[in-house]
């Protein structure tokens, strides 16, 4: 197990990018080009998202169900940036899946493997290697021991600690009517 | 020619004499009656070439005679026609404005209001809603350019306000290049242009795109004061 990647809280769901394409018969929605979805303190980016719909409701678009992002995904919150090729965001159920050489940071603690699973309603993440043909690649952690300081004093964040660069040009805010 | 009708005269009975003259004067007639027909043949067609000549339009760069200064204003007009698939749509207005010089068939609409099946229903969408202050009906195209607080609502849930669109009929499909503000039944958007295609199932919306989504299903009354207009 590796540190907790953080809920999103509640708050509104803004989604930014390029392009959005709206398939309203299968409930799905469809952002490309510098996707950036935001809620409350977390953020979703990549190339692109898919935004399912339950089904139904009287517009025949139900509750958000779940997000698919693919392409240079970011899942980043206040203290974690994790990193993969692909990612899953079941809403209702709290839970983020990141798929594809995944590199976790957490201050300057750093963690790779292959398959990242955080329930973040819980804060329990679980990141995990790679067995199969195309052989096994494990989960490595770089860990810095924080300095020596008093018992109960505030954890020392360190400022000199390599920051992953996220691409694009970030999450652009939602103007209300 | 006629020296051999005579000597056959002599030697046919007088009777028989007679008939013959008689055939000869009908086939004289008979080929002038030919002659006639054919010369009034000619005059007909004669005169059909010159009305044409006289009635075609001047088309050297000019457009038809138009009342000269006067706008020719049509209050109340409709005009009615069919989409690709045959569904028919009825355009209106306030009234309808066609300027001296402009080219033939554009028609200046004020309050264009349109009944097609891909926009919405009800008082503030349906057949009765004004869709823009301004709008420009093309019949031979049968496009509709929207200008000035464009207003649209389609019949799958969907709301635009922009400066600008344009309705075209015949593919059922809307397009604005403008800045746009959408509502749609999952949540709220704003973009630097949008489409619509298959009459609102499928929209796009284009350059610069912010969304806010519902997180959880909304009854109408929740998301009208949720998110404002």
């Amino acid at each position: 197990q590796v540190g907790a990647l953080g809920s999103p809280g509640d708050g509104p769901l803004d989604i930014s990018a390029n392009d959005l394409e709206v398939f309203d018969q299968e409930n799905r929605v469809v952002y490309s080009g510098d996707v950036n979805a935001i809620r409350g303190t977390a953020r979703l980016r990549a190339d692109r998202i898919e935004v399912f719909f339950e089904p139904g409701g009287g517009t025949g678009f139900g509750a958000v169900q779940r997000m698919r992002a693919t392409g240079d995904v970011f899942y980043v919150t206040a203290t974690e940036i994790a990193r993969a090729d692909e990612g899953l965001y079941e809403i209702a159920d709290e839970r983020i899946v990141l798929i594809g050489d995944v590199v976790l940071t957490q201050g300057c603690n750093v963690s790779t493997g292959q398959r990242l699973t955080a329930n973040l309603a819980t804060g329990v993440s679980e990141l995990a290697g790679a067995t199969g043909e195309a052989g096994e690649t494990r989960v490595r952690s770089v860990f810095f021991p924080d300095s020596e300081e008093e018992e109960g004093a505030e954890p020392v964040v360190r400022e000199d600690c390599p920051v992953p660069e996220i691409p694009g040009d970030g999450p652009q805010p939602f103007e209300e009517g | 020619m006629a020296h051999t009708a005579d000597m056959l005269a002599e030697r046919l009975t007088p009777r028989r004499a007679d008939a013959f003259a008689a055939a000869q004067r009908r086939s004289v007639f008979v080929r002038r009656l030919r002659i006639a027909l054919l010369a009034g043949i000619g005059l007909i067609a004669l005169n059909i070439v010159l009305q044409n000549i006289l009635r075609a339009p001047d088309v050297s760069g000019g457009t038809p005679e138009q009342p000269t200064g006067e706008l020719e204003r049509i209050v109340n007009p409709r005009f009615i026609g069919r989409d690709e698939d045959g569904t028919p749509f009825v355009v209106t207005a306030d009234s309808a404005v066609r300027r001296p010089g402009s080219i033939v068939g554009l028609t200046e609409l004020e309050n264009p209001r349109l009944d097609y099946s891909m926009l919405g229903e009800g008082l503030e969408a349906g057949p009765g809603a004004v869709l823009a202050n301004l709008g420009v009906y093309n019949p031979e195209t049968r496009s509709l350019e929207l200008n000035q607080a464009v207003n649209l609502s389609t019949r799958s849930g969907y709301r635009f306000e922009t400066p600008s669109a344009t309705i075209q009929l015949p593919q059922s499909r809307i397009v604005g290049e403008e800045p746009v503000y959408g509502e749609a039944p999952w949540g709220a958007i704003r973009a630097g242009g949008f489409e619509v295609h298959e009459e609102g199932r499928r929209v796009i919306f284009t350059d610069g795109v912010t969304t806010r989504l519902y997180l959880n299903e909304r009854s109408d009354e929740t998301r009208d004061t949720e998110t404002g207009p």
